[in-house]
């Protein structure tokens, strides 16, 4: 299992599009993913939880991976806020 | 006659047929608010428990053939629902964008969500309930939480859920809520939209390329149905004082986009009026420079190819910016020399003898996240450092080869220093020298602008003035560098700064700099489109001012109202003031940022 904290660093924060494309991407990982932001949790899989986090600019994400790809989908996550997020 | 008002989200004139969308009552106000008063309040433990409901559609389900048959049916309706949604999909990307269409994956992922599928079917199965009731209670459920968010761009992604809810529920076939268009031909071909509530899948049903002009009753300016009606950059206007079930299809209007008007079967003399207007403002365009040569050229900002065309069609005076990364994000281009080249020709062809400012890849930002997006791999540092090297040489290359087709001013981003810029200058020589071999007519004459974006590049105009053609002065950037801003803010420098004594003494001073050495200055970024501040720089004798498309013909039309005199007396009397409030003053009694008449 993998632990990986992230800044939002999209201006628009995590909303609808940005999120769509984060699903997306854990969509392709076989990986169990949970996105926590504040005290909330949400299934890196699941669009209407991700967006109910309301992760705004600047917002720490702590991102839980676990499963056989986790290393794979910890790099890709990385890369998707690094590239600014959508 | 009848004159609407409402609020105006989008500028323009249009005048059509209106073409009422069905505004039906909708399931989020009859069944969820039903279900959330009668039972959802209840444990969900409950609803196995409750035998008799008030509407038979909650009746529990007999015989557990019955339940799978729900549970089949439910399966069906959501591959059904996909595909309408991957159409919807492919239908908006055509008629208004890849990028905006993306707004639709939303939902389609949405059906992917473990929440809605799996546990619709847990509860079918579980408290042996129809497909409809579960669907109906999944989503109140999805859509109370997404309700509680305190922030209003999450809020508002209800709305997307509903859509889905309603497309759920029609494909159910229980009830039916086929929205469609009513009211006049199919064949008229300028249409007025009036609708009560429109959802972004709507917008799939409807033939965008004869709609001139669109009036939504009940929407805020941004839900994703805002979001995408306003790429389409047509006329459009919400929250209107009326009820739109009223309004009858079929009807001629004007929709006044300056003034949030609709105007229901014009008078001669309303009809009129609004026909001169809209000559005038042909006309204007027209003879724009004619009749005032010291006023400044209204030039476009482009990020795509779309709106390359969009402006085009619109006859704006030339771009004055063509921002070239989105280009290669959104894969209008790719990174080889050709295709570059086919992508920048394109642009150039469109205008003809006007001027076209292309600017090259501004990678002031995260270097390596770019090329990593544009190349879809994670390099290692020095594998982007390398592809930076190849995509910028294949640019200037493929940008030199296209300068043939129109009228080029080739520019650099960021320019700082007076050798940078030589340094550019030489490399564009020798690719004009090595091209010059490939035959006859293949390269032309390149005017070359630098950006001017840092307080460096201020201090180092003169001297990079010895190699430029014309400059172009980016004042998002300047101006956030020089308030010690942050480029990552919505604003980047405070509002105060703008009209602050010191951004009006820097700006003359880089336009006077550049107009000594008879190089013309373009003044691009947010204040350029500022009503406020659009005086002041026709009274600095800015050469040309650039603005996003969406904002060009109200700057064109507020600037043709100005007098460069008055103007000019204006800058005179401000640029020695020493505070913000003096100048706010007089730019109170110039009358400064009032556009509409």
């Amino acid at each position: 299992m993998r632990s990986v904290e992230i800044k939002v660093n999209n201006i628009e924060g995590l909303h609808a599009r940005p999120a769509s494309r984060l699903v997306g991407l854990c969509h392709r990982f076989g990986s169990s993913i949970t996105i926590s932001s504040r005290e909330a949790a949400a299934d890196g899989k699941n669009i209407t939880e991700v967006l109910g986090l309301g992760a705004e600019m600047g917002d720490t994400l702590t991102i839980n991976i676990d499963g056989k790809d986790e290393a794979g989908a910890e790099r890709a996550i990385k890369d998707f806020f690094r590239t600014g997020a959508g | 006659m009848k004159v609407l008002k409402g609020l105006a989200v989008c500028r323009g004139i249009a005048t059509g047929k209106i073409f009422k969308f069905s505004s039906e009552p909708l399931k989020e106000k009859t069944l969820l608010q039903k279900l959330s008063k009668e039972f959802y309040d209840l444990d969900l433990k409950d609803i196995g428990r409750i035998k008799v409901l008030r509407d038979n559609l909650y009746q529990k389900i007999s015989g557990n053939e019955n339940i799978e048959g729900q549970v089949k049916e439910f399966k069906q309706v959501l591959k059904q629902s996909r595909k309408d949604l991957v159409s919807a999909k492919k239908k908006l990307s055509k008629d208004i964008g890849g990028k905006f269409s993306e707004i639709i994956d939303f939902q389609i992922l949405a059906l992917k969500d473990s929440n809605i599928f799996n546990r619709t079917m847990d509860l079918i199965r579980e408290y042996r309930i129809s497909a409809y009731l579960a669907v109906s209670i999944i989503f109140n459920e999805r859509i109370e939480l997404l309700r509680k968010n305190n922030k209003k761009k999450f809020r508002n992604r209800t709305y997307d859920l509903v859509d889905l809810y309603n497309r759920l529920v029609s494909n159910l076939k229980i009830v039916d809520t086929d929205r469609a268009g009513t009211g006049v031909d199919i064949k008229d071909e300028d249409l007025i939209l009036v609708s009560r509530r429109m959802f972004p899948t709507d917008l799939a049903k409807v033939d965008l390329k004869k709609v001139r002009g669109i009036v939504i009753e009940k929407q805020n300016t941004q839900s994703h149905t805002s979001i995408l009606i306003k790429s389409l950059k047509i006329p459009y206007l919400i929250k209107i004082k009326k009820n739109v079930d009223e309004i009858a299809g079929g009807q001629r209007a004007i929709l006044d986009g300056f003034n949030g008007k609709l105007i229901i079967q014009p008078d001669r003399e309303m009809d009129k009026k609004y026909k001169k207007y809209s000559r005038d403002s042909i006309k204007r365009i027209g003879s724009f420079k004619k009749k005032n040569k010291r006023l400044p050229d209204i030039l476009a900002s482009i990020n795509t190819l779309e709106e390359t065309r969009q402006a085009s069609s619109m006859g704006v005076a030339g771009i004055g910016l063509f921002r070239t990364e989105l280009s290669f994000l959104n894969g209008d281009t790719g990174l080889t020399v050709d295709e570059q080249f086919k992508a920048y020709s394109n642009i150039l062809k469109l205008f003809p003898g006007k001027p076209v400012t292309i600017r090259t890849l501004d990678l002031s930002g995260d270097k390596q996240a770019f090329i990593n997006l544009i190349s879809k791999k994670t390099l290692t540092e020095s594998g982007a450092r390398s592809l930076i090297r190849k995509t910028c040489s294949a640019q200037t290359k493929a940008l030199v080869k296209a300068s043939k087709y129109g009228r080029l001013i080739l520019a650099f981003p960021m320019v700082s220093k007076a050798e940078e810029m030589a340094a550019l200058k030489e490399q564009i020589l020798s690719t004009q020298k090595s091209l010059a071999g490939s035959g006859p007519g293949i390269i032309s004459r390149v005017s070359l602008c630098a950006f001017i974006e840092t307080p460096a590049g201020v201090y180092a105009l003169e001297d990079i003035l010895s190699h430029t053609d014309t400059i172009s002065i980016g004042t998002n950037d300047l101006l956030t560098l020089v308030y010690a801003g942050s480029r990552q803010s919505y604003r980047p420098y405070g509002s105060d700064d703008l009209l602050h004594p010191i951004t009006i003494k820097l700006l003359c001073q880089i336009i006077e700099v550049c107009h000594k050495k008879n190089q013309k200055v373009t003044v691009c970024g947010g204040i350029a489109a500022n009503p406020k501040f659009l005086p002041i720089l026709v009274g600095m004798g800015a050469d040309g001012i650039s603005v996003e498309l969406k904002r060009y013909r109200e700057v064109l039309d507020h600037t043709n109202r100005m007098d460069p005199v008055k103007c000019k007396k204006l800058v005179l009397e401000i640029r020695n003031m020493k505070t913000k409030k003096e100048i706010i003053d007089v730019l109170c009694s110039f009358g400064a940022g009032r556009i509409r008449q």
